[in-house]
């Protein structure tokens, strides 16, 4: 009986000081966001893309970098990356640590990246055409003139993704030798809510490009935060609770800053993708033809990786699928990781899980 | 220590709970609410109507700026078009005189020699019939090779020029 007061008293005890240990935990907490937060409000935006580069060639919209080594001896086959249309190439390299270039640097990688700045007015007429055909092909060639190599391995993300498979299936005997894509929609009647949205009942889509000639990037913006109309307010809310947590400030802000320099885009390309891709689906059904040619996915025989984000809102895994399924190659691989849309590519989850797949499918195709 | 703790229980995680809750609700809701044809056109309406005012808002703006004697939109759009161009012109002019220059340090480019760890060799390719696991943990880090680095000369490349290849240099390598 006196033991087991004597254990009621030790776990009163204990009980007390994990409450005061809380209570002391959470008010210095309230202490550091109230600093913390005031210090923000002053704040110099974020500093991002400090993976020293060269800028080799821009043309309007492109822009092509090369990223300096970072080990002495590389893999034979460079890498160029093709960054989506929509957003600032800088994802792959957002702060030291937090970045794609450097990690395939360190491991060895030759990397080029295509970026690409805010179309001109005098760009509204850009088309799928122009980026696949003209834009790739005069960085492939740029590449392999800085490099001295025949071989590329061409990454795609997004929209750079899809630009990369249909220019490999309209280019099939080289110079690629590996493709590589990250979330890259193919079935676009899987984007359930932008199908809806682009139907040609709701949507006069040649009214809206006519009118705006460029897409400007806050209507592009607001496209993508319909898809998830709450998750801006609980970012808000989550980004209050972490104010003490520094490491967590810092990724919210430069990935806040990235999500915030969307690009405009051009409006033909807009239409393009409106009408062909959204409504006829003509990349899935090989009915997509660009500058005049077919294009079509099982002409992809180089070696194959698809990487997928399991929880992506915006390029749903099944979205994506289709790819792999439709490639001819031999050597074809798709993989579903945990993680969204960016989160694939940059933040804690890639670190850990997508970057070390890409280095460890590339060491072997790269020699 | 933690089984106590978890008698007490903590507002401020409830809360986060909460947050996680409502938004997975909200964002479900609003997701099968927007699929609807009605709001497809409802937003298609505000659209074209947020359009017709800005093309309204567009017009007006235009013409006080002509009578204040200020550059349009458009004007200023051409301005800074022309300066995008002289600035691409001079990057390229300065990475030729940089290139060019005999006192400018060629910055040695590593040799491409580098190959995958043993393990990594040993192993099959991966194949759609034969998927590697979702998650593969980080080769452990490696020291790089010290082989001696291969200078190579850079060429400056400019807008709209054709680039000339240079030979393959695989099969050099191979032999």
């Amino acid at each position: 009986m006196g033991a087991h007061n004597n254990n009621a008293k030790v776990k009163a005890v204990e009980s007390d000081l994990s409450l005061r240990e809380r209570l002391r935990g959470e008010i210095n907490r309230s202490l550091q966001r109230g600093v913390k937060g005031l210090a923000l409000l002053g704040a110099p935006p974020p500093a991002v893309g400090l993976t020293p580069k060269t800028l080799l060639h821009r043309r309007g919209t492109l822009s092509l970098y090369h990223y300096h080594a970072q080990s002495d001896e590389i893999y034979r086959v460079p890498i160029l990356l093709v960054m989506a249309s929509t957003n600032r190439g800088y994802i792959f390299d957002l702060a030291p640590g937090q970045s794609l270039i450097e990690f395939l640097l360190l491991r060895g990688y030759d990397v080029y990246v295509m970026d690409w700045n805010p179309p001109s007015p005098q760009e509204r007429h850009l088309t799928l055409e122009h980026y696949t055909q003209d834009f790739i092909p005069d960085c492939i060639a740029r590449v392999q003139q800085d490099s001295g190599e025949e071989d590329i391995s061409l990454v795609g993300y997004c929209m750079g993704g899809l630009m990369s498979a249909v220019y490999v299936a309209q280019n099939p005997d080289g110079p690629v030798k590996n493709l590589v894509c990250f979330t890259t929609p193919v079935d676009f009647h899987k984007m359930e809510l932008w199908t809806s949205w682009f139907d040609e009942r709701a949507l006069d889509v040649d009214r809206l490009v006519d009118a705006a000639g460029i897409l400007q990037p806050e209507t592009v913006i607001r496209f993508f935060e319909m898809l998830r109309p709450a998750s801006g307010a609980a970012g808000q809310v989550r980004l209050w609770d972490n104010l003490w947590h520094d490491e967590f400030v810092k990724s919210y802000r430069v990935m806040d800053r990235w999500a915030a320099e969307t690009l405009p885009l051009p409006g033909d390309y807009v239409r393009q993708i409106v009408k062909e891709l959204f409504r006829k689906n003509a990349l899935l059904d090989g009915s997509l033809r660009i500058g005049g040619q077919p294009v079509d996915l099982r002409n992809i025989r180089v070696p194959l990786l698809h990487v997928l984000a399991a929880n992506d809102h915006i390029v749903p895994p099944a979205c994506g699928q289709p790819l792999v399924a439709l490639a001819s190659s031999t050597d074809k691989e798709e993989v579903v990781l945990p993680g969204g849309h960016v989160s694939l590519v940059a933040g804690a989850n890639a670190v850990k899980r997508m970057w070390p797949k890409l280095d460890q499918w590339l060491q072997t195709r790269s020699t | 220590m933690a089984l106590f703790s978890s008698f007490i229980p903590d507002p401020l995680n409830r809360v986060r709970q909460l947050v996680n809750t409502l938004e997975a609700r909200l964002n479900a809701l609003a997701h099968t609410g927007m699929q609807s044809e009605k709001v497809a056109r409802t937003l298609n309406e505000l659209a074209t109507l947020s359009f017709a005012l800005q093309h309204l808002l567009d017009s007006v703006s235009g013409a006080i700026l002509r009578r204040l004697n200020l550059p349009s939109r458009q004007e200023v759009g051409d301005l800074a078009l022309a300066m995008r161009r002289i600035e691409e012109r001079l990057e390229q002019l300065l990475a030729s005189a940089a290139q060019a220059s005999p006192m400018a340090p060629e910055r040695p480019r590593p040799a491409r020699t580098r190959r995958p760890p043993a393990a990594a060799l040993a192993a099959p390719a991966p194949t759609i019939a034969n998927p590697a696991p979702a998650t593969v943990p980080a080769d452990p880090p490696r020291r790089p090779a010290r082989t001696p680095a291969a200078p190579k000369a850079r060429i400056a490349s400019s807008a709209r020029q054709p680039v000339a290849k240079r030979p393959r240099t695989r099969s050099a390598r191979k032999a």
